[in-house]
C-alpha cells in the first residue's frame, strides 16, 4: 500500500480506536450495614442474597427508610441461570453483601497522550542546549552519614522494554545509621517513564578488616581492605591523587577534538600483593558523551517510527549487533596487566553504563610475584574515574536478598507500590517527579553490612521536541553501520558544548511544577 | 513502502507490543470486557498452583478463611486448603488491551516516512504504547502466594460472601463458551 493512501486511512483508524478504548474496573463490596460507603455513580448494583442468589440492578437506590434496595434488572439463580427480569425491591435484611463496579478510563491512556512531543525547554538550560538534559534511570539515594548521596543508577542500559536487565550496585558510600534498618530513595529525576519489576537490597556481613566487592560475574567476594596505588601516570601528569580515595574528586579528560574514540591511558603502579588472586577495585562512572551520543541518536531518528523500534524490539540478530557497534566503538574501560613477557594483555573491560553515580567493581586479574603496574586504556573524555585499589580473593559469599519491608510513596505508605516490587509479574512505573522510600529489615545491625542494590527493569525516553527538528536519518544509519567515522564528525560539534555540558545536566533535573 | 515492509513493520511492532503485556490465564472469551464486567454475575477466573505443582483452574467459588472453591470447566468442585497452595493467579475481567496495542501501532505507523529499517530508535508512541498495555494487560490480575492475602480475594468470587450455607453444590454450572 503506497505511503500516501496508507496515511490517510491510518488517522481514520486513529480517530476509531479512540483512547476510551482503555478502561479498568474498579470493585467495591459492602455488607449492607455498610451500605453508606457503596459507590453511587456505579452503573449497576450487584446484590449477593443469602441463599446464593443474585440481583444485578440499574438504576438502583438503597432506601435506608424501609430497609430496601430498588432498581430494574435480573436475578440469578445460584447456578446462575435467569431466575427472572424486571423491577425489584429487594429487603436489606436478605441481602448478605452488596458489589459495585465501577468503569473508568485508564490513566495509562493518559500516557500516551502525554508523551506526544513533550518540550524540554522548560528550563533555560535545556532550552540552550536540548542533548544537555538531564536524563537517567532510576537513581537511588542512600545516606553516606552525614547526608543522603546518590549511589546507584538502576538499569542504565535498559532503554526499551527488550533491555530490561537486573542491574547489581554496590552502596560502597552507604553509612546507614546503628540498627536493623535501610532506607532507600528510588527517583525518577528526568523526562522518562521508568518501569522498575524489582529493587532489592543484598547484603553481606563483613569480617573485620575486609569488605565484600562483587565482580562482572555477579560473584560476592570477601577481600581484605583495598589499598591505594602507589603512583598514578596520565597524558597530563600525577593523577593519584584523584584516584586513591573513593571520595568524589575524579580523574577525567577532554574529549578528543577530532575523534570522540581515541583512547588515552592511565599507569598505575601498586605495591607487591599478597595473596595469589590479585583484584583490581575500581570506581568509575561515564561522562556525559555517552548520554550526548545517546540523545544525538535520538536527534537524528526524529519522527522516524516502527520501522526502528519494531525491528530492535522482534530481537533481529544483525541489528542488535548493529547496535552494539557504537557501544563497542566508544568503549569501556580496558583493564591491562603485564604478561612474563612484559606485554599488555587484556584482563577485562569495564563498561559500566551510567553518568551519574559510580559503581565499584572487582576485575580479577592474573598472579604476579612482582610489584603490580595496571594500564587503563579508554576513549579520551568518555570515563571519570574516582578510586583505583588493589586487594585479592579471599573467598566467596553469599549475600542475603532483602525485599522492601515498607514502601512511601508522595502520600505515605504504598502497599500497592510495594506488592508490585515483590511481584515480579508486576512493575512499578514511576513518571517524572515520582520519588519512593524504600525500608529494608537487615537481620542485624546494618553497619555491620556491605550493601547492594539489585534493580530490574527498564525505562523510556519521553523524546523532547527539540530533537526532532534534527531528524537525519542517514546520520542515523551511519551512527550504527559506521560508529567510528561518526564519533570522528561528531568531534567538532560535541567539543563546542563539551566545557558547560556537567553544569547544563546537573541544572535541568526534572522537579514538579 | 512496499506491502511486504509495511507487513514487516506491522508483525514486528505487534511482536514489540506483545511481548511487554501479561496474559491472561482465562480462556480466550470466558471474561466479560471491562464494560461487561460490572453486569456479570460469575466469579473471576482462577489457576491454582498446589505444593506438589498440580494446577487447576476454574471459576472462583467462594473464599472462606481457611480454604477456597473452585469449579473446574468439567464441572467439578474442587477445594483447597490455603495451605496447599503454592500460588494463585486470578483473573477477573479482560482487559483487552488489544485496542490499546491497535491505537499505538497505528499512531506510531502514521509517523512513517521512506521505510528505512533495522535501526535503533525510540519512538514515542510504540514505547509508551508498550508500557501502556503492558500496564492495562496486567490491571485485571490479582496473585496469591501468602495466606494472609486470601481475604482480599473473596471479592472477585462468585459468592463474595462465602459458600452459601444450605446450598445444593451439586447445582453449580460452570459458565459456558470460552476456548483455550
Amino acid at each position: 500500500m503506497g505511503g500516501t493512501r496508507l496515511l490517510p486511512i491510518l488517522f481514520l483508524c486513529l480517530l476509531a480506536l479512540a483512547p476510551g478504548c482503555a478502561k479498568r474496573v474498579h470493585r467495591q463490596v459492602a455488607a449492607p450495614a455498610r451500605r453508606e460507603t457503596l459507590d453511587g455513580k456505579a452503573a449497576f448494583l450487584k446484590a449477593h442474597m443469602r441463599d446464593g442468589s443474585l440481583y444485578v440492578l440499574s438504576g438502583w437506590l438503597v432506601d435506608s427508610a424501609d430497609r430496601h434496595v430498588r432498581g430494574e434488572g435480573q436475578r440469578y439463580e445460584p447456578d446462575r441461570s435467569v431466575a427472572a427480569r424486571g423491577g425489584y425491591q429487594v429487603p436489606l435484611d436478605s441481602v448478605a453483601l452488596f458489589e459495585t463496579n465501577a468503569v473508568r478510563v485508564s490513566g495509562s491512556v493518559a500516557a500516551l497522550a502525554l508523551m506526544t512531543g513533550v518540550t524540554a525547554g522548560f528550563t533555560v538550560y535545556c532550552a540552550t542546549n536540548p542533548k544537555a538534559c538531564f536524563g537517567s534511570c532510576p537513581t537511588f539515594y542512600v545516606g553516606d552519614g552525614e547526608r543522603e548521596l546518590l549511589q546507584a543508577e538502576g538499569f542504565s542500559a535498559s532503554v526499551a522494554p527488550s533491555l530490561e536487565a537486573r542491574d547489581i550496585d554496590a552502596l560502597y558510600r552507604a553509612r546507614p545509621p546503628a540498627g536493623r534498618h535501610v532506607s532507600l530513595r528510588m527517583v525518577n529525576e528526568a523526562l522518562e517513564t521508568h518501569v522498575v519489576r524489582r529493587a532489592d537490597l543484598l547484603v553481606a556481613a563483613r569480617a573485620p578488616g575486609r569488605r565484600v566487592l562483587v565482580d562482572r560475574a555477579s560473584q560476592f567476594w570477601s577481600v581484605p581492605e583495598p589499598v591505594a596505588p602507589a603512583g598514578c601516570d596520565a597524558p597530563e601528569g600525577d593523577c593519584l591523587d584523584a584516584v586513591r580515595a573513593y571520595d568524589g574528586n575524579e580523574r577525567f579528560s577532554a574529549a578528543d577534538s577530532s575523534d570522540l574514540a581515541a583512547r588515552e591511558v592511565l599507569e598505575l603502579s601498586f605495591a607487591p600483593v599478597a595473596g595469589e588472586r590479585p583484584a583490581l577495585v575500581l570506581a568509575s562512572r561515564q561522562s556525559l558523551l555517552s548520554t550526548y551520543l545517546l540523545y544525538q541518536a535520538f536527534a537524528y531518528m526524529g519522527t522516524a517510527v516502527g520501522e526502528w523500534l519494531a525491528a530492535f524490539e522482534r530481537g533481529d540478530a544483525s541489528t542488535k549487533r548493529s547496535a552494539g557497534r557504537l557501544v563497542e566503538t566508544l568503549g569501556g574501560i580496558e583493564i591491562l596487566t603485564r604478561d612474563t613477557g612484559g606485554t599488555w594483555v587484556s584482563a577485562e573491560n569495564v563498561l559500566e553504563t551510567g553518568p551519574l553515580a559510580s559503581d565499584v567493581r572487582l576485575v580479577h586479574l592474573p598472579p604476579t610475584r612482582d610489584s603490580l603496574r595496571v594500564r587503563l586504556r579508554m576513549a579520551k573524555g568518555a570515563w571519570r574515574v574516582d578510586y583505583v585499589a588493589v586487594t585479592t580473593l579471599a573467598e566467596r559469599v553469599e549475600p542475603l536478598r532483602l525485599a522492601p519491608r515498607t514502601v512511601s510513596g508522595p502520600a505515605g505508605r504504598d502497599d500497592g507500590a510495594r506488592a508490585k516490587l515483590l511481584d515480579s509479574a508486576q512493575v512499578l512505573v514511576t513518571l517524572p517527579g515520582d520519588a519512593y522510600t524504600l525500608t529494608y529489615e537487615l537481620p542485624g545491625d546494618a553497619p555491620r553490612y556491605d550493601l547492594f542494590l539489585e534493580s530490574q527493569g527498564y525505562y523510556l525516553e519521553w523524546m523532547r521536541q527539540e530533537w526532532m527538528a534534527e531528524e537525519n536519518k542517514l546520520a542515523a544509519m551511519r551512527l550504527f553501520l559506521d560508529p567510528a567515522g561518526s564519533l570522528r564528525s561528531l568531534a567538532p560539534q560535541f567539543k563546542r558544548v563539551e566545557p558547560g555540558l556537567e553544569a547544563a545536566f546537573w541544572s535541568s533535573k526534572y522537579v514538579t511544577p | 513502502m512496499s506491502p511486504r515492509s509495511a507487513r514487516l513493520v506491522l508483525g514486528a511492532a505487534c511482536c514489540a507490543l506483545v511481548a511487554a503485556c501479561a496474559g491472561n490465564p482465562a480462556p480466550s472469551g470466558w471474561l466479560p470486557g471491562p464494560e461487561d464486567a460490572p453486569q456479570d454475575p460469575y466469579g473471576a477466573w482462577i489457576v491454582v498452583r498446589e505444593n506438589d505443582t498440580r494446577e487447576t483452574s476454574g471459576e472462583l467459588i467462594a473464599v472462606h478463611e481457611d480454604s477456597i472453591f473452585v469449579l473446574t470447566q468439567s464441572g467439578r468442585l474442587a477445594g483447597f486448603a490455603h495451605g496447599e497452595i503454592e500460588r494463585a493467579r486470578i483473573a477477573y475481567y479482560d482487559a483487552q488491551w488489544g485496542g490499546l496495542v491497535a491505537w499505538t501501532l497505528v499512531g506510531s505507523l502514521a509517523t512513517i516516512s521512506n521505510g528505512y529499517f533495522a535501526l535503533i530508535t525510540f519512538p514515542l508512541w510504540l514505547l509508551v504504547g508498550s508500557i501502556s498495555a503492558a500496564d492495562e494487560s496486567r490491571a485485571p490480575l490479582e496473585s496469591v502466594s501468602q495466606e494472609s492475602e486470601w481475604v482480599e480475594m473473596r471479592t472477585f468470587a462468585r459468592f463474595p460472601q462465602g459458600m452459601p450455607q444450605g446450598l445444593d453444590r451439586g447445582v453449580l454450572r460452570p459458565r459456558a463458551g470460552g476456548r483455550r
